[in-house]
């Protein structure tokens, strides 16, 4: 944390971009589209543009950007973190569908096998 | 430091123990070091009801139809046995006794960085303990210490919120103490203790404090899902609500699996202590001991599907942790063979840290190993809740982590109460612990894999032989417990005044009196040398251990 | 250990065990880093369990996201925003010792939170009214396929624990920003010494930060809506 606090002027540019950000989030979701990628798309520059804000309250409202390297550091480290959490969890919810279709074909299978038995 | 004199006890100088004997001097202390024996106290509390619960299991599973106990209430046995050690006794066992006591000590701090949430974080152990006592007063809990749901959330029909709402409160203090820990050691070393200075006790504390800090909210919010659940019939996760019960093992094991390492990393930093002391000899691989912890902290996070292998998490899933846990063998495997390459050639006693801490390194391969077992697979679904499982990681929690907590209890008991426990008893103990333990233990590896389930109150008569063999070794366990119980109390008032250095052990922890003074240090410390520089000891004194009243002068020597 | 060293300190501010004011102040801030990072996962265990359901039950999440007002949300992210700045520039007074705008700010921080509670308060109410509360008997059908229905109700769980969770997380805050105003209004932080400003700040903004995470999250789910329905 550095003694000599950002100037006024950059808290306010900082809230003026945070605004933008937010009517331009908003904005998106009044794009009519039943497209499902469309849709997908739409979700993922909401959450980009979530983070892009919670980026610059961190580096400019937090004081982070004229932080020390060690700030960054726990600034981030739960992000990557949470990162894990995500990841590894939603693997699991990803693929459990891909699983049903592999184990249809062997159910089959094996009933046919039964039926030979 | 070296010209403390030995005082006959009548006239000690003032410790952080004697300064003041009012109540209110210990239950509102900031002192570390009176929070630490705050939570030694509790902690015992906890592990004796703990052991009770499992002494009644042992002795109902004697034979195989079980007549002590009726089914529910065995289940409540285990449910009571679970929660209190792992939440009550294990988590917060050496980091919150021996890390609270000591990591000051050996940085050259006066004190945790935040002292009075150091005290909250006792109080909030302690309340959340009192939780846990009222929901096993008023009847118990029957949903095992995971609590899954459904059955948690709707089915259960004993106290799950009082159970949850204690384990709740315990997680914030256990985050309290690792919160401090980290910045203690951030901000707090005293002049030239730089990172690669610190004993390795400091670097297993503060990989177990991220664990600690990053995993245990994940818990908290999760049980109070539960809660909601319970009370308010959400649906998170319940299936005829559309929720899914599986999503609460993820967020579970995303805390518990790492818990593990909250258990046994501190044990680790107890082993890396008393390894070189008893062998003379300089620790082997110092940084690679130190940065396989932070692996193990890291790579513990990246495990937990494992414990959900038969719980309908996708084969995909599955397959990567099943690949990733394999990878926290490697940081483990390093820790062992660098204990073992430090007592190469060293010059080892036999004393009774030390013979926990061989205990130690035995007991936790074998569990280690065993863990490999059940990362396989193919071998999990065939053992899975089996007594395999159970056997496996009470070789970790209780042949690795208790055996570590009651060999840095001894290594450090002249440190905490400036007297020392008796040699020959403890010795004793140590052997009645290790026999016991393994005679309680290895039998279930057998029964697991011969298909006995965990959780059941009887089981077929073939297997009564190996089930009256665990009982007999817990039998031989209680007594080994109960032992030091008796003669760590009998030294309080008949021990021998512990000086200041009792094993001629480096460390600026041995360089204060025995107890410390209120502020740690009468001088502060500055550090100039590295640690574990027993290869200076041993040139310039030679002397046998445990040499009484000796005095010398290495690591962190103080300023004049 | 008040007989101990405290009172020997020069610097009431100081810590007895602490050396000097900067180790101090980097150590406080630190533990509010490391203090925000459990939150971090704590609020992102639940946004996990939000993830996973509106990932199984996507078309069920829209339709439930499409009962909440945009524009309040809206407003509410604006007046969150706001009330962010005001703490910073109450931080910025706090480096440069001025007591008079630390207090200023602090009370137009927390006027602006009030702002958003009260909005928030509205919002419930009108979500009871039209039976948006997922508890027995609160809850009304929303839709007359039952699974598509029960899924709707999940999206309410998750929109309730976690704006309540949140309404938490800033009562606490407000409590402590009203604290911070009184301690401020007594002149009792300097320019050496404003560290309780500091890392409050922190907090508010970490608090603002989830609302900038939950407002797309469960507002902005909904494609194609209409501004007041």
């Amino acid at each position: 944390m550095s003694s000599q606090a950002n100037p006024v002027k950059v808290y306010i540019r900082v809230f003026i971009a945070l605004l933008v950000l937010l009517f331009l989030t908003v904005a998106l979701a009044f794009v009519p589209t039943r497209h499902e990628t469309a849709r997908n798309l739409l979700t993922t520059i909401g959450f980009t543009i979530a983070g892009t804000k919670a980026v610059l309250i961190i580096l400019w409202f937090m004081h982070v950007k004229a932080g020390t390297r060690l700030t960054w550091i726990f600034a981030a480290s739960a992000f990557v973190w949470l990162l894990i959490l995500f990841a590894l969890t939603m693997n699991d919810y990803m693929t459990r569908k891909e699983i049903a279709n592999v184990y249809r074909v062997p159910t089959v299978r094996a009933g046919s096998m039964n039926d030979a038995r | 430091m070296s010209s403390i004199p030995y005082y006959p006890a009548a006239e000690r100088p003032q410790t952080y123990l004697n300064w003041s004997y009012r109540v209110k001097s210990w239950l509102f202390t900031r002192d570390h070091k009176r929070i630490a024996i705050l939570y030694m106290l509790s902690i015992t509390l906890f592990f004796f009801i703990g052991g009770a619960a499992a002494v009644v299991m042992r002795l109902h599973l004697l034979t195989p139809d079980g007549t002590l106990v009726q089914a529910d209430t065995y289940n409540r046995l285990f449910t009571l046995h679970g929660v209190v050690m792992v939440f009550f006794f294990l988590i917060p066992s050496i980091p919150a006794v021996l890390g609270n006591f000591l990591i000051p000590l050996m940085i050259g701090a006066k004190d945790l960085a935040f002292p009075r949430l150091n005290l909250a974080s006792w109080y909030f152990y302690m309340v959340g303990g009192l939780c846990a006592v009222i929901a096993l007063v008023a009847g118990g809990v029957d949903t095992g210490w995971t609590f899954y749901t459904p059955y948690s959330s709707i089915y259960s029909n004993t106290n799950v919120v009082w159970a949850i709402a204690g384990i709740f409160l315990a997680g914030f203090s256990s985050i309290f103490t690792g919160l401090n820990f980290i910045v203690t050691m951030h901000k707090m070393r005293a002049p030239g203790m730089t990172w690669f200075k610190m004993p390795l006790f400091c670097w297993s504390h503060y990989a177990t404090s991220i664990i600690q800090v990053l995993a245990t909210p994940v818990v908290a919010i999760t049980l109070v899902l539960v809660i909601i659940e319970r009370v308010f019939h959400a649906g998170i996760f319940d299936p005829s609500l559309g929720g899914d019960p599986v999503l609460f093992q993820h967020m579970f094991w995303f805390y518990s699996h790492p818990a593990v390492y909250i258990m046994v990393l501190p044990g680790m930093a107890v082993v890396s202590e008393i390894i070189p002391c008893f062998a003379r000899k300089p620790i082997f691989g110092y940084s690679f001991i130190a940065f396989s912890s932070v692996a193990i902290a890291v790579f513990g996070f990246l495990v937990w599907g494992h414990h959900m292998f038969v719980s309908g998490e996708s084969m995909y899933s599955a397959l990567i942790f099943s690949a990733l846990s394999f990878s926290v063998a490697i940081p483990s495997a390093v820790k062992v063979f660098n204990w073992t390459a430090t007592l190469y050639k060293g010059s080892i006693s036999s004393a009774t840290p030390m013979l926990y801490a061989l205990g130690f390194i035995g007991l936790f391969t074998m569990g280690g190993l065993t863990g490999l077992f059940l990362a396989t697979l193919g071998i999990d679904v065939h053992v899975h809740d089996t007594y395999f499982i159970i056997a496996h990681f009470h070789y970790i929690m209780v042949g690795g982590a208790v055996m570590a907590y009651l060999g840095g209890l001894h290594f450090w008991w002249p440190k905490i109460t400036g007297r020392m426990y008796p040699e020959f008893m403890g010795k004793i103990s140590a052997f009645i612990i290790f026999l016991g333990f393994n005679l309680t233990f290895f039998p279930q590896f057998l029964l697991g894999y011969l298909g006995m389930p965990r959780r059941y109150h009887s089981y077929p008569p073939e297997m009564q032989v190996l089930n009256v063999l665990s009982s007999a070794g817990a039998s031989i366990l209680a007594v080994g417990y109960l032992l030091p119980l008796g003669y760590f109390i009998w030294s309080l008032r008949y021990g021998k005044i512990a000086p200041t250095n009792p094993y001629l052990a480096t460390g600026l922890e041995w360089q204060t009196t025995s107890p410390p003074p209120p502020e740690n240090f009468d001088v502060p410390p500055i550090v100039t040398e590295g640690p574990y520089r027993y290869d200076l000891m041993v040139s310039q004194l030679g002397t046998p251990l445990i040499a009484e009243g000796a005095r010398i002068q290495t690591t962190g020597s103080a300023v004049k | 250990m008040t007989e101990l060293a405290t009172d020997l300190h020069p610097n009431k501010a100081l810590a007895h065990h602490f050396t000097d004011m900067p180790q101090q102040r980097e150590a406080v801030t630190l533990g509010m880093w490391l203090f925000l990072a459990t939150e971090v996962m704590l609020f992102g265990a639940i946004f996990l369990a939000y993830t996973v359901y509106r990932h199984q039950y996507f078309d069920s999440f829209r339709a439930a996201g499409g009962h909440l007002f945009v524009s309040f949300g809206t407003i509410n992210t604006c007046v969150l925003l706001t009330s962010s700045l005001m703490m910073a520039l109450a931080v910025h007074a706090a480096h440069q010792g001025d007591s008079k705008k630390i207090v200023r700010y602090v009370l137009l921080t927390i006027l602006f939170g009030a702002i958003f509670l009260g909005i928030k308060m509205t919002e419930y109410v009108i979500d009871t009214r039209e039976g948006l509360v997922p508890l027995n008997g609160w809850w009304k059908a929303q839709s007359p396929d039952l699974r598509v229905d029960r899924e709707m109700r999940l999206f309410f769980v998750f929109y309730f624990t976690m704006t309540l969770l949140h309404a938490i997380h800033m009562t606490i805050g407000m409590a402590i920003l009203a604290v911070i105003a009184w301690f401020a209004h007594r002149k009792r932080f300097s320019a050496e010494d404003y560290n309780p400003v500091d890392v409050t700040g922190l907090y508010w903004h970490f608090v603002d930060i989830v609302w900038v995470f939950l407002f797309p999250a469960l507002y902005l789910v909904h494609p194609e809506m209409h501004l007041f329905k």
